[in-house]
């Protein structure tokens, strides 16, 4: 028997436990959001736990003007296993616009009343996975108490703006995706979706990849948030002081602001009716991640011309 | 997805996602939590697959994406632990364990090539496709990982090769974005 036989003869001996039963996945189809969503909140309270925020200086034009929030480094006890280990420090962007506008100061009042609420998890223990009651107005959000809603409520009505009150998915062809989000071809010729949503307003959230001349595959988070709408997802970008920054106008003829860091890079516009920007999966380093080749500030501004931002 | 084609494709390729993601995590919990979402995703797929090929294929892109995305998030830790082997796994020799515990102990972007390559028998081309990286890098990876593999087997340095603990780049946060 030769090596390739072993190793195909080994690995033949695992097997999966689960049970393939399709009640259960009809089931989970229908928690999975709230599940998702109580997983990444009991985590983000635990990274959170007693961390020191701290306030950070904001200069012009430039990534810091996004900034909301800053976490520093600290030890963290898995109680489940005891083991310690140390958070990385976070430091937390808006993607909803600048500091002037009603979408990012709401958008802060939220990451600061998140930031103090049900710190160590107790009232999520309670709620579950269960059905909580809010799904039907607040169902594109991360709200599981009465408390919660409230707060949300006061936030919007404060800032003029409105909740998402849906959201449509998996657009299996970027037609059906520009259909549904009003606009033109975006995408152009060398951008891919993975997943994809699309709000009511025409708010849009894309995973792709961009194919870089040299075949190189880059990975990105694409999103657009109409303004007028109330929205929460934030971006950890790590050290603004490991970041290059630039203006940059693309082939379309629209003024971006592109940063890029060790493991990222940033493609931002603030455009007439919405904020736009490309989370780039990859940077100047190499990461632990396998399969994420480094990128210049030529790729990015390649990246950028991509794209035809004019078509949002 | 349809009913009767989901239950038989979720048998025939549910070890297939699990070993792509036992190669990532190491563990059996993590694997059957990637398992069950692959499978999710599955269920809730309204595309339709041109062949058994196609199905196959986009299995173990989204198995490797789910797992990737996994592994980006901050706070997860990459464990191996014989003992966290899956109850079901009975081996017929000693050299059978062995081999696969020498084979987990190598760092995670050489196990996930190997398996595509000795296990699922795709190409080298084709694996590059998958993982997203030039076909130059698989065949580096495939040579390394032979390398290591072969020193570990023979040799008596059994060195369990760094991963890094808690990660420390986090690209989301609150919300997947």
């Amino acid at each position: 028997m030769n090596d390739f036989d072993k190793y195909k003869q080994t690995f033949s001996r695992l097997h999966s436990t689960v049970a393939i039963n399709e009640e259960d996945f009809k089931t989970m189809k229908h928690k999975h959001k709230l599940s998702k969503s109580a997983a990444i909140i009991a985590v983000a309270a635990i990274l959170f736990a007693g961390s020191t925020v701290t306030a950070y200086a904001t200069n012009l034009f430039g990534l810091r003007d996004l900034f909301l929030l800053k976490t520093e480094s600290e030890a963290i006890t898995d109680e489940s296993t005891g083991e310690t280990y140390e958070t990385a420090p976070m430091t937390i962007i808006s993607l909803q616009g600048f500091p002037d506008s009603a979408e990012y100061m709401a958008a802060a009042e939220w990451l600061n009343f998140t930031e103090n609420y049900d710190t160590d998890g107790a009232i999520l223990s309670v709620v579950g996975n269960d059905p909580t009651g809010f799904e039907e107005k607040y169902g594109c959000y991360l709200v599981y108490s009465q408390e919660m809603a409230d707060k949300l409520d006061e936030i919007v009505a404060k800032y003029g703006l409105q909740l998402h009150s849906a959201m449509y998915g998996d657009f299996q062809d970027r037609e059906s995706l520009y259909a549904q989000a009003g606009t033109g071809d975006f995408l152009g010729d060398t951008n891919y979706m993975q997943s994809n949503y699309v709000y009511e307003d025409g708010s849009i959230h894309i995973d792709g990849y961009c194919v870089l001349p040299e075949g190189n595959i880059v990975d990105f988070q694409f999103s657009n948030y109409k303004k007028g709408s109330f929205s929460d997802v934030f971006l950890n970008v790590g050290d603004f002081d490991n970041y290059s920054e630039w203006e940059y106008t693309t082939k379309s003829g629209v003024t971006v602001s592109l940063a890029l860091g060790p493991d990222k890079g940033l493609i931002l516009a603030n455009l007439d009716d919405s904020f736009m920007s490309v989370n780039v999966l990859s940077g100047t380093e190499i990461t632990f991640l396998e399969g994420e080749m480094p990128i210049t500030s030529a790729d990015l501004e390649i990246m950028a011309d991509s794209f035809d931002f004019s078509a949002l | 997805m349809e009913q009767g084609l989901f239950l038989k494709s979720a048998v025939k390729y549910k070890d297939t996602i699990f070993r792509i993601a036992f190669n990532y995590f190491g563990n059996t919990y993590d694997a059957e939590d990637a398992l069950q979402d692959v499978l999710l995703k599955l269920y809730t797929c309204k595309k339709e697959f041109l062949s058994e090929e196609h199905l196959r294929n986009w299995l173990i892109r989204i198995s490797i994406n789910v797992c990737k995305n996994t592994l980006r998030l901050p706070w997860h830790k990459k464990r191996f632990d014989m003992e966290e082997l899956p109850e079901t796994a009975v081996f017929n020799n000693p050299e059978e364990e062995s081999l696969l515990s020498d084979v987990m102990r190598l760092p995670e972007k050489y196990r996930t090539v190997l398996y595509l390559y000795y296990y699922e028998e795709f190409s080298v081309k084709e694996i590059a496709t998958f993982l997203k990286v030039k076909p130059s890098a698989i065949t580096t990876r495939l040579l390394r990982a032979r390398k290591l593999l072969k020193e570990a087997i023979t040799g008596d340095n059994r060195v369990c090769y760094k991963e890094g603990g808690a990660h420390d780049i986090s690209p989301v946060v609150r919300k997947s974005i």
